[in-house]
This record gives structure tokens, C-alpha cells and sequence, in this order.
């Protein structure tokens, strides 16, 4: 019998891993050099925009989208590209929902992703300064100081099933986190530049509550 | 003359026993299978051997489902039991979850054939002309925070088609998620690792289920003592067959002790003496030593169940012996070829009319009653002959001096039977029954469910539930056959057939399917949505290769090039070589069978209705059919007994005249119709067992009363002492059986029990048959 191929498994949790690892480097700031004081405090909503670029090899130019994002602790996040066309992304407890032109294009419930489970018992190992999970997974390298620093990790298994789909992750940052670069083992790499980053706690406007139950 | 027959007797016993050794030295084994016992039903061999495929597949399943808080310690436990299993080599460890290879693998020979191979979603959206919105989402994946197509793959499939046809692959554990090789899922705050496999013996077979409990209950208490807190929930008919014998066996080794204490103890107490009891055990040990004897040389082989069922049947013989020995009680008793002489006319015709009775049992079309029924019959021929001619010879019996008691107690009973004084309560009596009878059979229903039939042990049902609450449902064991002369019409058949599935799965009849057709579409319509590619989404194809910066313009597919055909995919090679367990049968046998497999069936009604006035396409449901053998074969029971009685009365006419003979049967016939109507009343359904029961009771019932026709005014109380014990003796056999946890079984030894009990009570109305004797 078949039963179970895992049609989504290996994509999944090559986006799980990818969004997991984000969250992270997202939080690397206070992990990193402020492991004292926490800068995002829950009732807190971190807003920003982005930029992406995707390089994909033999492609001819590097497929370019913008956007802005709101994270709020023990809600979750939207994600909203806006250019090229508006694609919202929206991950929760639950799961993730993306939606173009209000048709869903992809819908995961968390439940179905076992690794997920794993990915946030070493993403709160890690939020608690417990970086041993971590670095189960990872080489990590930290250069610079609190003002300019630099942290890249480098999965350890490279060749077996269990490998991470990336060569190589490597973000920096000031008081937030700049920008990230992700490079995949087949030659593609994904560049993400963050800007105008602000903390507030002013409450989640109606619309985003909508998104973020 | 005597003499004679009693060495002829003994050489005849003699060879039987001989072939018996002969046959036990070359090493006797008994057919075990349950189908065996069935009908040759209409002798449709395709549906025989799709049915024992995938009975046998289902049967051989095993899933054991591990669970742990921490994920690490669920997934290092279930690879220990895991390794346990598989060196154990009884059980083939089997691969459901993709790996990364595998499903590379698949990609690579699906992708030249992508733009005919769509997902239902996409097909229907280009049907409708919304090729736009397959377009965007393809951007969407490139865009989005989730960017997962890779640079590779949108060169060469720039709308994400095969990704999409990926998705729509049916999954029978669609809840759960590979994880790092292993197929799991999170609830209740524990990660839970699935292990399946397929068991490489019989299910069904005693030493294949106790060497995998052994090795099961090995590995998992090793991990729970290692992991504590670890859960682990296992489902498989092994364990439920394994559950049932050991029940079976616990069950029949205590009724059978119970019982057989019983009986000892009831003639040791009724003869004080031990020569009746162990001539007793000679008698049914040479009834069944040379029924076994010429049944194997007449069948060849034999089925357990109708060695077990004809073994019962011979047993009725011990009424004989007992009719004999108690004529010791009788007033002037005499020498023990005198006492024989009195009561060998009654057992004659009791044997003669139980050999009718269980000669009809020929007549029912199942292999096993033959068999059942050459077995009994010889078996109570020879314990007959056995009876008449040996038992006088070697009982020394002295006449006993306590008979008179119990003799006491006997006249009381049949005074009740004879005396006027009694007249009005036995009217009353009579009434009662009458009114029972009413009240019975307004309360009457019947019962053919096979599934009911068996006890399933509560525990591994609870485990069932949770298993199938986690993963959703699993395979059922109704399906669809398809056949056609070729893959093409037949897969032609299963995109038709999917079509109506798919409704009945929104509408809950069933939560899922998997056909041949759902990895591979038929050629034609592979064509049709090459055609649907084309027309659709190449006017967008310029548009998106600018989106994307593709460097280069994607391969276009030309209308002639080849379409993935079934046999590139069908071979030992193939990532898909699950498949060939759906395909029964190929081409070069000129007739194609495949099988749609289905999960989580709830409406069968609804389902078996789609075959309807679908060619080629056939609904097969293994339990219902056996069901509704069931039910066929119970109305045929009850015709048999009809017919038993129907051919039991000549013999009776015969000897005690039209209206004696009336007198005969009476017993037996109000036995038989007065229990279904008790147990009706106690709520019990009526089953084919009960059917098979009231054969029995007819023929032991017939027995009784001849008993009772056949004796003399002086020794009637002799008479009713010794079908008391006999009636004792059965119930305590046959009745017993009530006990059992197994449906089947309980229903046949109730109805046995109330049977046996009533004919018991009617039977000296025979007695006044004994007058119109001629």
C-alpha cells in the first residue's frame, strides 16, 4: 500500500524550517546581545517592511517582492507581499493560510507537521538562552557587538534524509534584524532587507485581528 | 451368529483403526479454512480470488502506533520496535511514508508526461475556463513568504502543475506527516510515530500469532520500561484472531472440563459403578474413531469444523448406551443379552430416525455439512453397532439395589404425563406454551451480521477507535472490481467511477479512495488534458515566463508524444510498485481486473448503488456477502428440518401407525417451535446457529420419544430414568455451550439447552403412542 506519501512533507518542512529559522533571526537581537531584557514584550506588535529577492540559478533577473509584516507575540504573523501582486501569508498556532485575490492558494494546519512541534521546543530553548537545541542542528558563528553583529548557521547534517535544505543562513542586525540571506544546497539563494522596523503597543488594528484570531 | 458379528465387527473396527494409524503415521493435518465451509457460491472465480487478495492483504496488516511527549523518545522507541520486528523476520516492515528519494523518483517519471497529468481541482479549473487563477498561484509560490518551487523545476513547469498533481494523490493516512523518515503526527501534546508492516505468515495461524506476541510484547515492554510514559497502540486482525483462539480456547478447554466432570460424576452417581461409564466412552470412541476413519477415506481430508461439529453429533449415541445400562434399574433385569433385547428395538429406531435427521444435513449445499453429515452418520452407525453387539458382551454388571429411588423420582415425572388428576395443569401447561409461543415470535427477529458473530475483544476495539481517531480512517474491506479487456478501458472505468466516489465522499458514504487511475490517468484522458493545457494556459505562457524571468521558453509537449501507459509504471523497479496490488490481473490474460480500494466505508447501500448500470464495475463487499450466506443458509436450516421431520415419518408410520406416529413427533415438534419463541423472548435474535441447533433438537427429540413409545407399562420409570440422564448428558455437552462468549456458539448451545429441556419434558407423551404400536 501506499498510504502516506507525503506529498507536502518535504516542502513543508522546507517552509516551516525556513519561516521557524526567520522567527528566530528575528528574535536573534535579544538572543544574541540582550539576552537579559526582551525586546519585543508580550502586548507588543513589532510592524516593518521588507524587501525579497529570490535568486534562482539560470533564471534571468532575481524575482523581486515587497511588503510589510506584523508580528505579535502569541498571535502570530502576517506576512503581505505587495508587489509584484498582494499574496497574504498568515501563520498561527494552527497553521498557515496564504490567500491571493481572497482564494486560499495553500492551507496547512500545524497539527499535520510533527517537525513543527520540534522546531518550537528548540525555538523556546532558544528564547529562554538555551542554545544547546540549536546547536544540535547548526554551527553557529557570532561576530561583531551589540550595535553590529553577525550571526550565521550552518546545518551540520549536510547529506543524509534528515539534512536542512539550506547550505547556509546568515542574517545581521542592529537592534532588530537587518537582513537575512538563506542559500540552498542546489545554487538558488533568498535575500530578505528589513526596514523602518517599530515596536508599539498600540493594539492590533480590526482587519488584523481578523487574520490573527 | 452372535458371535460372528461381533468378531465381523471387531475385524471392521480393526481396519478402520488401521487406516487411521496409517494415516496419522504419514502425518495427519486438518483443513482449517473458513471458506472451505462455505458454498461453491455461483463459482465466480474472479470475485474468489479479488476477495482472497485483498482479505488476505487486509488480514496481514499490522499498525502499531507509538506515542511519547518528548518527540525524540517516541521516534528512538518506535525504531527499537521497529528493528525488533523486522529481525524477527515475521513481519515485512512496510515503507508508507516517502522518503525524499522516493518521491524524486516518482517525480522523475512523471515529469515528462506533466501536461496530462492534472489533479481533479485543476482540471476542473481549466474546464471552466479559469486558467488565469492557476497561473497566479503558481507566482504566488514564487513570491510568497512560503517559496518553495525551486528555480529547476519553474523552468520547466512554470504553472506548477506536477507540484499540484502531487498534492492530489490519495493518502490513507493523510493526517500524518513524514517526519524525518518516520510518518507521524502530534495530539494530545504527544508526538506519535506510525509503524506498519505486513505479516508474512497467516493471520489466522496459532504459531504465527503466538511468535508475534512474543516478539511484540518483548519489544514494547523493553521501551516502555525504557521510556516511561511511552503509550503504544496496536490494530491488525492478528491480534483480534489471536485475542479470539486464545478465547476459543480458554473457553472450550473450561466448558469441555465443566462437562465432561459433569457427565463422569452424573453416571458414577446414577450407577455407583464405573463399567457403564468407560463402555459408555467405547462406544463414542469407536463411533468416532471409525466415522474419522472412513471420512478421511472418503473426503481425502477433512475440515476441523466439521470434525469438531460431526464429533458432537456422534455424541448422542451415549442416549444409547444409556437407554441400555439403565435397564440394570428395570424390576427383573436379568442377563445383560436380555436386558439389551429390551431396549434395542427403541434404540434401533431412535438411531434409525436420528441417521434420517442427519442425513438431510447431505442436502444443504454446504462442503462442510457433507462432510458433517458421511461423519456423523457413520460414527452413529458404528457406536449403534457397537451398542447391540459388544456392550452386552463385556458388561459384568451386577445388578444394583439403590434403583428404587430413583425409580421413585422417575414416576413422579410420569405421572404427571399420565395421571388424570394432573389433566388441568397440564392444560393450563399447555396454554402457557401456546401463549409463549405468541408472545415469542411478536418479539421474533433474525440476525445474519457475520461481524456480530464473533466476540471482539473490548480492548483492542478501544485501541481501534483511538488508532482511527488519530489517523483517520483506514482501509475497509469493501471494494470495487473492475473489469475490462484492457488497462486503457479499465482505467477508462475507475476515472468514471471516481467521479460518482467523490460526491459520496462530501456527501460521508466513505472518506477515501485509491484506484490505478488516481496515479495514472487513462490515455484518453491524458489526451483530453494535454488539450486542456493547451487551449488554457499557453495563451498565459508568454505572460508568466516575464513574470518569472525565465531565460528560456518551457519544453512544449507535442501532441503525438507517448502518454505514461500502466506497464511502464507496473514493475518490481518502480516507485509505485504498490500499485500491483490493485492490479489483479493484466492483459496478457485477455481480461484486466483491477481493484478500487476504499477508507472509512459508512454507506454501504450507497456505495453498492454506484455499480449499478456502471459497466465493467462491480461492488464487492466480503462480510455482507457472508452475511447474507448466512441468512440464506438459516431459512435453508429451518427447511431442513422440515424435511428431516418429513422424512422421519414413514418409519414412524410404519410402526406405530398414523396417529402414533403424530404421537412420536409431537414431542420434538413442540420443542422446536416453543424455543425460538424463548429465545426470542430473551431478547435474542434467531441465527443460522439457532437453526443448526434446532436440527439437533429435532432428531434427540425424535429419540426421546421413541424411547417412550417403544418401552412397556413395567418399565417406563426405567425408560424415563434413562432419557433423563441422557438429556442431562446433552445438556450438559451441547448446553453448556450457552456460556460461550462467542455468538455463534451461545446461540447453538442455548437453544440446545432449551431444546433439549422441552424435549425432554414432552416426551412421555409419546408414550401413548405405544398403543396404536402395531
Amino acid at each position: 500500500m501506499p498510504s502516506g506519501i507525503s506529498r507536502e512533507g518535504a516542502e513543508s518542512k522546507e517552509f516551516m524550517m525556513r519561516f521557524c529559522l526567520f522567527l528566530a533571526l528575528l528574535f536573534l537581537p535579544n538572543l544574541v546581545w540582550a539576552e537579559e531584557h526582551h525586546i519585543i514584550f508580550s502586548g507588543e506588535v513589532l510592524r516593518g517592511s521588507f524587501s525579497q529577492e529570490r535568486r534562482l540559478k539560470d533564471f534571468k533577473a532575481p524575482l523581486r517582492s515587497t511588503g510589510n509584516f506584523v508580528i505579535a507575540p502569541s498571535h502570530g504573523l502576517i506576512w503581505s507581499v505587495k508587489t509584484p501582486f498582494p499574496i497574504i501569508t498568515v501563520i498561527t498556532p494552527k497553521g498557515l493560510v496564504q490567500e491571493v485575490e481572497g482564494n486560499q492558494t495553500m492551507n496547512l494546519p500545524a497539527q499535520k507537521i510533527p517537525f513543527l512541534l520540534h522546531l518550537y521546543d528548540m525555538l523556546s530553548g532558544t528564547l529562554a538562552g538555551d542554545w544547546s537545541s540549536l546547536a544540535k542542528e547548526f554551527t553557529i558563528n557570532k561576530t561583531g557587538d551589540e550595535q553590529k553583529w553577525k550571526v550565521q548557521l550552518l546545518p551540520l547534517k549536510t547529506t543524509d534524509e534528515t539534512s536542512m535544505p539550506f547550505s547556509s543562513i546568515t542574517a545581521t542586525g542592529s537592534k532588530f534584524i537587518e537582513k537575512i540571506e538563506l542559500n540552498r544546497a542546489d545554487g538558488d539563494s533568498d535575500y530578505i532587507i528589513f526596514h523602518n522596523q517599530k515596536l508599539s503597543t498600540d493594539p492590533l488594528t480590526e482587519h488584523e485581528l481578523k487574520m490573527l484570531p | 451368529m452372535r458371535r460372528i458379528f461381533i468378531i465381523l465387527w471387531l475385524i471392521i473396527t480393526c481396519i478402520a483403526g488401521g487406516y487411521l494409524l496409517l494415516r496419522i503415521h504419514d502425518g495427519l493435518t486438518f483443513s482449517t479454512d473458513l471458506m472451505a465451509l462455505l458454498p461453491h457460491e455461483e463459482q465466480d472465480q474472479v470475485l474468489q480470488r479479488a476477495d482472497d487478495i485483498v482479505t488476505k492483504s487486509l488480514s496481514q496488516r499490522i499498525l502499531l502506533f507509538v506515542g511519547h511527549k518528548n518527540r525524540e523518545e517516541a521516534r528512538s522507541a518506535s525504531m527499537k520496535i521497529k528493528h525488533s520486528l523486522a529481525n524477527s523476520g515475521l513481519v515485512e516492515l512496510t515503507a508508507d511514508g516517502f522518503d525524499k528519494d522516493r518521491l524524486k523518483t516518482i517525480g522523475k517519471l512523471y515529469f515528462p508526461y506533466r501536461f496530462g497529468l492534472l489533479s481533479e481541482e485543476y482540471r476542473y479549473k481549466l474546464q471552466e475556463g479559469k486558467g488565469q487563477e492557476i497561473a497566479t498561484r503558481a507566482l504566488s509560490q514564487v513570491y510568497g513568504l512560503v517559496g518553495m518551487a525551486g528555480g529547476k523545476l519553474l523552468q520547466n513547469d512554470p504553472f506548477l502543475l506536477l507540484p499540484n498533481f502531487f498534492t492530489s494523490l490519495p493518502l490513507p493516512f493523510s493526517r500524518l506527516e513524514l517526519d524525518d523518515g518516520m510518518l507521524s503526527l502530534n495530539d494530545d501534546g504527544k508526538t506519535w510515530v506510525l509503524i506498519t508492516g505486513q505479516l508474512r505468515g497467516d493471520a489466522f495461524a496459532l504459531d504465527t500469532q503466538k511468535q508475534l506476541e512474543e516478539v511484540y510484547e518483548q519489544a514494547t515492554k523493553t521501551q516502555i520500561a525504557e521510556h516511561s510514559g511511552l503509550e503504544i497502540l496496536h490494530l491488525g486482525a492478528v491480534f483480534y484472531a489471536k485475542d479470539g483462539a486464545e478465547k476459543a480456547m480458554q473457553e472450550t478447554s473450561l466448558i469441555s472440563i465443566i462437562s465432561t466432570l459433569g457427565i463422569i460424576l452424573l453416571v458414577l452417581v446414577v450407577f455407583r459403578a464405573a463399567s457403564p461409564l468407560w463402555l459408555t466412552l467405547l462406544v463414542i470412541g469407536v463411533g468416532v474413531m471409525v466415522a474419522l476413519s472412513a471420512s478421511l477415506w472418503v473426503f481425502g481430508e477433512l475440515h476441523i469444523g466439521a470434525l469438531l461439529f460431526g464429533v458432537s453429533l456422534i455424541g448422542v449415541s451415549v442416549d444409547y448406551s444409556l437407554q441400555y445400562f439403565s435397564e440394570l434399574f428395570s424390576p427383573n433385569s436379568g442377563l445383560s443379552y436380555a436386558r439389551l433385547l429390551r431396549v434395542r428395538s427403541a434404540i434401533s429406531i431412535g438411531a434409525a430416525t436420528t441417521i434420517i435427521g442427519y442425513l438431510t444435513l447431505f442436502l444443504a449445499p454446504f462442503p462442510g455439512l457433507h462432510q458433517v453429515a458421511v461423519f456423523s452418520v457413520i460414527g452413529l452407525i458404528a457406536a449403534w453397532l457397537t451398542v447391540i453387539l459388544w456392550l452386552p458382551a463385556l458388561d459384568k454388571s451386577t445388578i444394583p439395589n439403590h434403583g428404587g429411588r430413583l425409580l421413585a423420582i422417575a414416576e413422579k415425572i410420569m405421572n404427571f404425563w399420565q395421571n388424570s388428576c394432573y389433566h388441568r395443569i397440564r392444560i393450563y401447561i399447555l396454554g402457557l406454551a401456546l401463549l409463549l409461543v405468541v408472545a415469542g415470535y411478536l418479539r421474533f427477529h433474525t440476525d445474519d451480521d457475520v461481524r456480530r458473530m464473533q466476540s471482539l475483544s473490548p480492548a483492542l476495539v478501544e485501541e481501534q477507535e483511538l488508532i482511527q481517531k488519530r489517523i483517520g480512517s483506514t482501509q475497509s474491506n469493501q471494494f470495487f472490481l473492475i473489469q475490462a479487456p484492457t488497462n486503457e478501458l479499465a482505467l477508462q472505468h475507475e476515472e468514471e467511477l471516481a467521479e460518482k466516489l467523490v460526491l459520496q465522499v462530501k456527501n460521508g458514504a466513505l472518506s477515501g479512495f485509491q484506484s490505478p487511475a488516481s496515479y495514472i490517468s487513462s490515455a484518453r484522458r491524458q489526451m483530453e488534458n494535454r488539450e486542456l493545457v493547451r487551449k488554457q494556459l499557453y495563451p498565459l505562457l508568454a505572460k508568466q515566463i516575464t513574470a518569472l524571468q525565465l531565460k528560456n521558453a518551457p519544453q512544449l509537449l507535442d501532441g503525438n508524444a507517448p502518454v505514461l501507459t500502466l506497464s511502464a509504471i507496473n514493475n518490481a523497479q518502480s516507485p509505485l510498485s504498490f500499485l500491483s496490488l490493485m492490479l489483479l490481473s493484466g492483459e496478457e490474460k485477455g481480461e484486466v481486473v483491477h481493484v478500487v480500494m476504499l477508507e472509512g466505508v459508512k454507506d454501504i447501500p450507497a456505495l453498492a448503488n454506484l455499480a449499478k448500470n456502471m459497466e465493467g464495475v462491480r461492488f464487492v463487499d466480503p462480510v455482507g456477502d457472508f452475511s447474507n450466506l448466512l441468512g440464506k443458509y438459516r431459512s435453508r436450516a429451518l427447511a431442513l428440518i422440515v424435511l428431516s421431520a418429513l422424512f422421519m415419518t414413514p418409519l414412524l408410520f410404519w410402526r406405530y401407525g398414523v396417529k402414533g406416529g403424530f404421537l412420536v413427533m409431537l414431542p420434538s415438534l413442540l420443542a422446536v417451535i416453543l424455543t425460538p419463541a424463548l429465545t426470542a423472548l430473551m431478547g435474542e435474535a434467531f441465527t443460522f446457529f439457532d437453526a443448526f441447533g434446532l436440527v439437533l433438537v429435532l432428531s434427540i427429540g425424535v429419540d426421546y420419544a421413541v424411547f417412550f413409545a417403544e418401552t412397556t407399562p413395567e418399565r417406563k420409570n426405567v425408560t424415563i430414568l434413562a432419557v433423563a440422564l441422557a438429556a442431562i448428558t446433552t445438556m450438559l455437552s451441547f448446553g453448556l455451550l450457552a456460556l460461550s462468549q462467542m455468538l455463534a456458539v451461545r446461540h447453538f448451545g442455548l437453544t440446545l439447552l432449551i431444546g433439549i429441556a422441552l424435549a425432554f419434558l414432552f416426551a412421555p407423551i409419546a408414550r401413548s403412542a405405544a398403543r396404536e404400536k402395531q
